[in-house]
């Protein structure tokens, strides 16, 4: 097979060291010597040096001029791959097989005071890039087909995120399952009343969603509970109890959806002691019953005193639980509207309403007389009363001194906290918690995908976040595990390109022209002795019951284990086999 | 002309390699007999083919890999070392000198000290090259003693 | 042959639950290994100096129809490869069933075996047992020497991997051109002897069937028993029992390393599901 090398001189600072001439001289002497004078004609005829091959002109150029002289495979010889390899080797390896050679920092910048000893070096490693060209040729170059098993996924929770991700899951066209503990699904919202921005009913939106899933065909498990979920190879397998009793069930990839808990404010502000010192949620009902008429407008608190940050950010639950002022404002508002004879004051640390929406909720709420005071954390709040509640006092952080608000209602704004079931879930499948108890996902580059390959999280199970946002991770979530299914993003390209690429842009950019297939397993020459999949660190390599070992494509990320620890070389890595290594160390070290 | 005493280096291409690619940068000088293989993962280098580097003629060779904890593939460089602490037993068994097999699970992107472990590493081999068991290492047997084998 | 197992092999055949029985018989010259089916054959098992049957056992199964089942009346090291070659997934489990019998003092000697009874203690090192001649071998200051006239002698008869109970791989590196150069006499030590040296170590039960099986007479128990003291130096593990080999154990953390101290960084703490 016809090759060449592209040799950069980078502007003459690796030139310096390595005279592109004397190294040409080199490697044909090595290359006649290895083939013999009366042997077959040196197998690199083209020696082709540039100043800048970073610099596409340049890149292009010299392309052209090679692959029109006949050559079939590309040696280029360069920087590293971390300073401009990887970008020139993207578009080289787009026309042709390609191969890339570190001589700048691997050998002219190093070797600068031992000429003969770097020359000899570069030889050698244009000779090991060559060899392992060879060998890559040797190999078929049609990409492998995606070996991974398409079953289903299944999602944990039936409220508004588990419902958003179900529905989007299906109309992609991915087999969803929908495990939901309680018998009706639709979670917190069967208890919220109007939501903001939309300002439907908590159950009408339920009722959208649980349409939408059911109509596009998810199976939909109610009364089922999910008692455990854990990595085997090939996918997870999860323990479920539903009406057909304890069932173990196999799925490809699990959302984990199943919400977050509200904190009632027991012990706190006399609750459950003065009558009308309430929690949010149960404000939430009595609206709800008021406006749907079951109720008189004249039952709502007339002087209501919202109260922020109840058992939040403290010792025991040391964050903000990000729905509490949105909640709060939201439910002012419709108190306002209920009953604009009476008053609404929010007595808060901060207002938390980031975003475009929140912001508008928080313009909204003021403009329609909520007002709003804030409170010295320093000094506890006090609900003053003897058996109904008659005030609220604190101290104002804006003039430090003593208030007393009078009121018929505290409203307690209490945050969410992590379910001990979703903990428990997130620990069998190795999740981790955060200092909270919530489960991490691989922020910022991947928000819904936590460490493991096929796991997604959404919803307050990730963190306290409003039904809009539950929506919304929902969705992502679900698009992100309909994109694992389908192995896009994962290892399913072809091996033409560098075998040895910056995981980060693949990650970063899942479109990217270089992907690489995924480690492989012969059958002929397996002995299922186990040995890959035993160390695989990700759970792909798994044994069917019929068949020899197969890699599940989506958790492979081409580490090379398995081809490490395989006996007879079953195993491999495509475009980086044993073969391709036992070319280029052949060539390191037989002169 | 000194002969060169070649040594054969596995790099993971996370935390050495770039230190390797960082020691380019800073122009430090560094011996040239060394011969670097980029790896994804120190975890993908077989025993193996480390078998054969030493039959092919390398003096000694180093798998440098990421630290205990920080590996990119979930901790593969722990079943690495396992696997090649036995590689080293096999070959101290043997009597290969154990300095030949150098692994370091140590290196951080760090160019000085990519340089320095590097250089250290060239040195303790340069030391060894007269030693008794290079005949082992390489397969170079008495000449003429398959004569006895032959009918 | 042991009353004990003659009768437990009649009723294994009278039950159907094993389909064959393999085992050692009167042959030409002294015992060979033979198989039988009837019950009225069980008679014609005989006691003899020991003779590996792990290999055997394993072929024979791969040739018997699938759902066979196979007894085999064997010493403790053939049964501690069988239940090797079930750890490597070479036939279903329960599949083989192993009659035991136990060495003598005489063998064991010979063999430097550390468990010539399968009720003995298992703690014993695998090094333990080597006579003071092999043991030169591995301590000398000039083992390279030694071992570099053993290995000469090498004839590449492939002979110690046919034998080897725990070599069971379809295609073998050892006849990989790119390892092992073909027509090349001795082969270079390290990718053929120690190669394989590798590749069973934690399979290795210490049968000694490649030392008595090479016509070169190279001493390649006193490697492997190096290999299988390493690990159980290291790891407390001996092949043929339950226990998952050192070499098998996958990562920790399936999802990533937690460190201490980086316990403290942005609230991440080490806990797996637990509200901390």
């Amino acid at each position: 097979m016809k090759k060449a090398v592209l040799f950069c001189t980078c502007c003459g600072t690796i030139s310096a060291t390595l005279p592109p001439d004397r190294l040409r001289d080199a490697l044909g002497a090595r290359l006649l010597s290895a083939y013999g004078k009366e042997g077959p004609q040196p197998a690199c005829e083209e020696f082709y040096a540039c100043s800048m091959l970073c610099r596409r002109e340049e890149s292009e150029a010299a392309l052209n001029s090679v692959l029109a002289s006949g050559a079939e495979a590309v040696l280029a010889a360069g920087c590293s791959l971390s300073a401009r390899g990887f970008e020139t080797m993207k578009f080289l390896g787009g026309s042709t097989l390609a191969e890339w050679a570190d001589i700048r920092e691997a050998c002219a910048w190093i070797h600068e005071d031992a000429p003969d000893g770097a020359l000899r070096k570069a030889a050698d490693i244009l000779c090991m890039g060559l060899a392992a060209l060879e060998r890559r040729a040797a190999v078929a170059e049609k990409p492998p087909p995606c070996d991974f098993p398409t079953g289903e996924v299944l999602v944990i929770g039936g409220g508004p995120a588990g419902l958003a991700c179900a529905g989007a899951l299906g109309k992609m066209g991915v087999r969803a399952v929908l495990a939901e503990r309680r018998a009706a699904l639709g979670g917190m919202l069967t208890q919220l009343g109007l939501l903001f921005p939309r300002f439907i009913s908590g159950p009408e939106l339920a009722e959208e969603l649980i349409r939408d899933v059911k109509h596009i065909g998810v199976q939909v498990l109610p009364k089922t509970t999910v008692s455990g979920v854990q990595p085997v190879p090939g996918g997870y397998r999860a323990v479920l109890n539903g009406k057909n009793g304890e069932e173990e069930r196999r799925f490809d990839a699990v959302v984990l959806a199943a919400g977050a808990l509200p904190v009632l404010p027991r012990g706190l502000y006399r609750y459950g002691e003065l009558t009308g010192v309430l929690s949010q949620l149960e404000l939430e009902t009595s609206l709800g019953r008021v406006e749907s008429g079951q109720k008189e407008a004249l039952a709502l608190p007339r002087q209501a005193v919202f109260l922020q940050c109840v058992a939040a950010r403290d010792e025991n639950n040391p964050y903000c639980s990000a729905v509490c002022c949105p909640t709060s404002l939201k439910n002012a508002i419709r108190l306002r509207s209920l009953r604009p004879d009476g008053s609404v004051t929010v007595v808060h640390r901060n207002i938390a309403t980031p975003g475009k929406h929140l912001e508008a909720l928080y313009r909204r709420a003021t403009a329609s007389g909520v007002l709003l005071r804030s409170h010295d954390p320093a000094v506890t709040p006090e609900c003053l009363g003897t058996e109904r509640v008659e005030g609220l006092r604190f101290r104002d952080a804006l003039n430090g001194e003593d208030t007393v608000l009078p009121a018929d209602a505290v409203v307690c704004s209490t945050p969410l906290k992590p379910l001990p079931d979703t903990l428990k879930l997130a620990g069998s499948l190795g999740l981790r918690t955060d200092g909270m108890g919530f489960a991490c996902a691989r922020e910022p580059v991947q928000p819904v995908s936590p460490s493991g390959a096929g796991i997604f999280i959404c919803g307050a199970a990730r963190w306290p976040a409003t039904v809009e946002h539950c929506l919304e991770q929902g969705r992502a979530a679900a698009a992100k595990a309909a994109a694992y299914m389908r192995g896009i993003g994962s290892c399913s390209g072809d091996s033409r390109c560098l075998p040895v690429v910056p995981q980060t842009f693949w990650e970063l950019m899942p479109d990217s022209a270089c992907r690489l297939p995924s480690a492989e397993v012969n059958g002929e020459k397996c002995s299922r002795c186990g040995r890959c999949a035993a160390v695989c660190p990700y759970g792909a390599c798994f044994l069917p019951e019929d068949a020899g070992m197969r890699v599940d494509a989506r958790k492979c990320a081409r580490c090379g284990s398995c081809a490490a620890v395989c006996p007879t070389g079953a195993a491999s890595l495509p475009g980086e086999t044993v073969a391709v290594l036992r070319a280029r160390i052949k060539e390191a070290l037989s002169r | 002309m000194n002969p060169s005493l070649k040594t054969l280096v596995f790099a993971c291409r996370w935390c050495p390699l770039l230190g390797a690619e960082r020691a380019g940068r800073e122009r430090l000088a560094l011996p040239p007999d060394f011969r670097l293989i980029p790896m994804e993962c120190a975890g993908a280098v077989s025993p193996d083919l480390i078998l054969r580097a030493f039959a092919d003629g390398a003096h000694g060779v180093a798998v440098m890999g990421c630290h205990f904890g920080g590996c990119r593939h979930n901790g593969a460089n722990r079943s690495a070392h396992t696997r090649l602490q036995l590689l080293s037993a096999a070959l101290e068994a043997v009597g290969i000198r154990p300095a030949r097999l150098f692994v370091s699970w140590g290196t951080a992107h760090e160019a000085r000290q990519f340089a320095g472990v590097l250089s250290d590493f060239q040195a303790r081999i340069r030391a060894l090259r007269k030693e008794k068991d290079l005949p082992l290492l390489r397969g170079n047997f008495t000449p003429g003693h398959d004569r006895e084998m032959r009918p | 042959m042991s009353a004990l197992h003659a009768d437990k092999i009649r009723a294994m055949l009278d039950e159907n639950a094993v389909t064959a029985v393999l085992g050692l018989a009167d042959g030409v010259e002294g015992h060979i290994p033979r198989i039988f089916t009837g019950v009225a054959e069980v008679d014609k098992l005989k006691d003899g100096p020991k003779y590996p049957l792990g290999k055997i056992a394993w072929r024979t199964l791969r040739a018997m129809p699938p759902g066979s089942r196979l007894a085999v009346v064997c010493r403790t090291c053939d049964s501690r490869a069988i239940r090797e070659q079930e750890k490597m997934g070479q036939f279903p489990q329960r599949a083989v069933t192993c009659l035991v019998v136990p060495c003598d003092t005489e063998q064991a000697l010979k063999c430097s075996c550390s468990w010539p009874a399968p009720e003995q203690a298992q703690g014993k090192n695998p090094v333990a047992g080597l006579a003071a001649g092999i043991r030169v071998l591995l301590e000398s200051a000039d083992r390279a020497w030694l071992w570099r006239e053993h290995m000469q002698r090498c004839i590449k008869c492939y002979g110690c991997r046919n034998v080897c109970p725990v070599c069971v791989c379809p295609e073998c590196r050892l006849e990989d051109p790119s390892f092992v150069r073909p027509a090349a006499l001795p082969p270079s030590p390290l990718p053929y002897h120690l190669l394989r040296a590798l590749h069973v170590a934690d399979h290795c039960v210490g049968c000694g069937a490649c030392q008595d099986g090479c016509p070169a007479g190279i001493p390649l128990l006193a490697l492997h028993k190096a290999l299988s003291g390493h690990l159980f130096g290291e790891a407390g593990y001996l092949a043929g029992t339950d226990a998952p080999s050192p070499l098998r154990r996958g990562p920790s953390h399936p999802t990533g390393e937690d460190r201490p101290e980086w316990k403290n960084c942005y609230g991440i703490c080490a806990s797996k599901g637990e509200n901390s």
